[in-house]
């Protein structure tokens, strides 16, 4: 039941539709096994690519086999890019939810569904472990090595553990958020939901838990995103070009992920009101909310980087020169640049402007920005350093730019649909809105008279 | 917000000017207490003039010493005021209303004091001039590459930026001082107050300089540590030529910046009585806040540490050696760690710790003693390394001298402190009306939930 509000000069009040439970939960429960010929085109195109992805990883162990590390550049690539976005994306849910915002309900469960694709990534990171040298053999490192117990390096055991965490941490973050809206499912439903459910009756001790578990899942999810994107960045990228001593980086690489993961919910959102019939749920509010801390976090971005280019440049070590001229200036000098436009420069000239946040598509295109910048900006952390062989305190040359073959762009694409096809097929058994967030902020929230204009007043119970 | 006050405009009022209009003892104290650190520190530094930096413990080994460490310190509790007011403002935090002005004012004092101890370190004060590009005539011109020159620069930037913002909300309250005087106060306020009478429009530019301002000054308030930090990282001293330093310097004044306005806080409760105003909660929601910026800075600490052993070179090496290892700087890195991190933080995960003033009070003041601790680390093992072919092998002791310069600065940033919320609203009392008038109270089912009108 839209309000009748309309005259009201503040946006959330016009925004604002008061809806009883039942209409939220026959909204979110009509869809669950239920698609419409879009959904059932895209889950087939994006099912179809992924295949191919796993065609080009075929012919890419055919022509190189594990041996040749360069050749699987564009692959770890790949793998990192979904990990920074995608896989980053439940960060986003926490995040809000902690800051209390209200119009973060829509927001969280899109967010959080994000989560499944960690299995995918989980099983794309297992040839990586072999990619990985050892540490033996002059290669400066953090760990110690376990060879005489493991078939992969050191660095590969610690990152495989804290992949695993993480996407077993993501997971329980998406049940245990998903809970209460299994038991409406169950209610109406049955079928598997019963199962699902697990007993769920809503009492004040499982509220209790579910609030507490959700925060500390969150929290734990956000800590080993953070700790398994400095293995990353450790082990995958800094650690195989001699010289390059950047404390920064995996701060930076954090924020490239938490960059990442906005953007992808926003994108993910831009697309579900779009063409995923949730027009009457997700408003200006979502998009304006999350274009703040998208463009704070590109922000950080390329405080980071500058933090880093600034001190090399006036640190002047050879080692310093070559890693600058590996990263940024040398044969990677377009990535860097289109790196650098789509991830910092876009989004500050537009979102610098509140009439852009403050819109629909405006971030949704800057999101889109983000993610193609992503792509560019782990082919230049990533590819380069693949193609180094030398071990010691120092390049003496750097390499030429190794471009992706065809079996690459198979195995890009194929990745990148493979997630999207595992998020398609997960968002018709899971509601892609937190219903019992949503009805929790329709108990929260009021239209009254304030004077002549029409508020919208909000309960803080916490 | 669970303990808030139903206040009306007049005891908000009466309440929050009380102490501008009145002259209660306490403060005479506190100002006499506060002004004689003062003088000593004024003391010691003309002792240091007269007899010059011979009596400080600095040696041609160690040049950057306390000195340089109380200035890192202070711009770092300098960044408590756009932390606090800037981004919650931004972000349209309900709680933030009684804590900004306070965290303003800490800002433009600890930044005013961090601007003095550069010119005193110089040892001939009176010669601060030839830094700058004046009296062109001489031929000397600064390095403008050099980030010794970016500082003035972005710290009088700030400071500018941090009294403009301060004065900018505070012209409400003044009119409303101006109303309650006569005399030479009523002109003081009079002049000061613009001619603010409260219409619609000068309320329209009023929140409109506020916003402008919150989003220009949070880049200035970034860039100005980041310089800071790029003092030492630009060079390629051992232990100080790192990356991370810029974020690393930013996050731990957050840290320290936050810590520091908590603990005014509570003194401001304590002192002057304002339990209406500064609540239990505003101690809970700032310790949250310290909660998340400690972890961050936790994180940052230690990946500063984890590679100065990377590439296991051998002068970087020692000097975390010396850091880590040798006394005395063993145990000021472990009280670094102790006092920042693993006490305060695992006392503020719990509520009851939280919302305990004299908890608060006591823990965020041990942050800060582990801050100062902190950039004494990073500064002086790292010059103190023993470069091969260096037959002079300095060590650095503080004299006495120098002690009394960095107690003095906490003189003088109370007494600063001191004297402004004896002649301005310590509380912005505009800002705490209008957070009264959008309470409000919903109700679900047989609860009555405490809520606000979305602004």
């Amino acid at each position: 039941m839209r309000n009748q509000h309309q005259n009201g000069t503040n946006h959330q009040v016009r925004h604002y539709q008061a809806l009883s439970p039942a209409q939220i939960n026959r909204f979110g429960l009509v869809e669950l096994g239920s698609s419409g010929p879009l959904y059932r085109f895209c889950v087939r195109l994006f099912g179809i690519l992924a295949l191919l992805g796993i065609v080009g990883f075929m012919m890419r162990v055919a022509s190189s086999g594990f041996s040749d590390r360069a050749a699987w550049g564009y692959y770890v690539a790949t793998v990192v890019f979904i990990f920074v976005t995608f896989q980053a994306a439940p960060t986003v849910a926490f995040a809000i939810r902690a800051a209390k915002g209200h119009w973060r309900r829509p927001v969280s469960r899109i967010a959080e569904l994000f989560a499944v694709v960690g299995v995918l990534n989980l099983i794309l990171l297992l040839p990586v472990l072999f990619l990985i040298p050892p540490i033996t053999g002059g290669r400066k490192t953090f760990w110690f090595e376990l060879h005489w117990l493991l078939p992969f390096s050191a660095p590969g055991f610690f990152l495989f553990f804290g992949m695993l965490a993480l996407v077993v941490c993501g997971l329980c973050l998406l049940y245990l958020s998903a809970l209460p809206d299994f038991a409406a499912a169950r209610d109406a439903k049955g079928g598997i939901y019963t199962g699902l459910a697990r007993g769920w009756v809503g009492s004040q001790r499982q509220w209790k838990m579910l609030k507490s578990g959700l925060n500390l899942l969150g929290a734990f999810y956000l800590m080993t995103f953070v700790l398994v994107t400095t293995l990353f960045a450790w082990d995958v990228s800094e650690t195989l070009v001699p010289g390059w001593k950047d404390a920064i980086y995996p701060a930076f690489h954090s924020i490239t992920g938490l960059q990442g993961a906005i953007a992808s919910t926003i994108l993910a959102l831009g697309i579900a009101r779009k063409f995923g019939g949730l027009k009457n749920h997700l408003h200006m509010e979502q998009f304006w909310g999350l274009s703040k801390p998208l463009l704070a976090t590109s922000l950080l971005w390329f405080y980071m980087g500058w933090s880093t280019f600034l001190t090399y440049w006036y640190g002047r070590t050879l080692a310093e020169q070559h890693v600058l001229q590996l990263l940024m200036f040398g044969p990677y000098f377009t990535v860097f640049v289109m790196s650098f436009l789509l991830k910092f420069l876009i989004p500050l000239l537009f979102l610098i402007w509140n009439r852009v946040r403050m819109s629909i598509m405006g971030p949704v295109l800057i999101a889109l920005s983000i993610l193609t910048g992503d792509i560019f900006e782990m082919v230049r952390l990533y590819v380069g350093p693949f193609t180094i062989t030398e071990v010691g305190h120092e390049m003496t040359h750097v390499p030429a730019a190794h471009l992706p073959d065809f079996a690459d762009i198979l195995i890009i694409a194929g990745a990148i649909s493979g997630a999207i096809f595992i998020y398609l097929v997960s968002s018709k058994i899971i509601p892609r809105i937190s219903l019992w967030d949503m009805k929790e902020g329709m108990l929260l929230t009021r239209v009254q008279s304030f004077h002549r204009a029409e508020v919208l007043v909000i309960g803080k119970p916490e | 917000m669970q303990d808030r006050k139903v206040l009306t405009e007049t005891q908000i009022n009466s309440e929050l000017l009380w102490f501008v209009f009145n002259k209660p003892t306490r403060f005479w104290v506190a100002l006499t207490i506060s002004g004689l650190l003062f003088l000593s520190g004024v003391t010691a530094f003309a002792i240091m003039v007269i007899f010059g930096l011979g009596v400080t413990g600095l040696t041609t080994i160690v040049p950057w010493a306390f000195m340089i460490t109380n200035f890192v310190f202070w711009v770092g509790i300098s960044h408590a005021g756009v932390m606090i007011s800037a981004i919650l403002r931004l972000t349209q935090a309900e709680w933030r209303r009684p804590v900004t002005r306070a965290a303003e004012v800490l800002t433009v004092f600890a930044l005013a004091t961090a601007a003095i101890f550069p010119l005193i370190h110089m040892g001939r004060t009176w010669r601060a001039y030839w830094v700058f590009p004046v009296d062109f005539a001489r031929g000397i011109w600064p390095s403008v590459r050099s980030p010794l020159i970016w500082d003035p620069s972005a710290i009088f930037t700030y400071l500018t930026g941090s009294a403009l913002f301060v004065y900018v909300a505070l012209i409400p309250d003044l009119a409303i001082a101006r109303d309650r005087t006569t005399g030479f106060s009523h002109k003081f306020y009079s002049a000061l107050s613009l001619g603010w009478r409260g219409t619609p429009a000068q309320w329209r530019m009023q929140v409109l300089a506020g916003i402008l301002l919150s989003g220009l000054i949070l880049p200035v308030f970034v860039s100005v540590h980041s310089i800071v930090s790029w003092d030492f990282g630009m060079s390629l001293v051992p232990n100080w030529h790192a990356t991370i330093f810029a974020p690393y310097f930013v996050i731990g004044a957050v840290h320290s910046g936050v810590s520091g306005v908590v603990t005014v806080m509570a003194g401001l409760r304590i002192f002057m009585k304002l339990e209406n105003y500064i609540t239990q909660d505003h101690f809970d929601a700032l310790g949250r806040l310290l909660t998340v910026v400690a972890t961050a800075w936790l994180y940052f600490f230690l990946l500063e540490i984890v590679y100065g052993f990377l590439t296991l070179e051998t002068a970087e090496t020692a000097v975390r050696e010396l850091q880590i290892l040798h006394y005395p700087y063993n145990i000021m890195f472990a009280l670094i760690f102790i006092n920042s991190y693993l006490i305060p933080v695992p006392l503020w995960l719990f509520k009851r710790v939280r919302r305990n003033i004299w908890l608060m009070f006591v823990t965020t003041i041990m942050v800060n003693v582990g801050m100062w601790l902190e950039r004494f680390i990073i500064i002086v093992p790292g010059l103190l390394y023993r470069a091969p072919l260096t037959f002079v092998w300095g060590d650095y002791t503080p004299s006495v001298i120098e002690v009394t310069l960095v107690v003095a600065s906490f003189g003088l940033v109370s007494f600063g402190f001191l004297l402004f919320s004896k002649v301005f609203p310590i509380i912005p009392i505009a800002d705490q009306k209008e957070g009264q008038a959008i309470q409000e109270d919903i109700k679900i089912g047989r609860i009555t939930v405490p809520a606000v009108i979305r602004e």
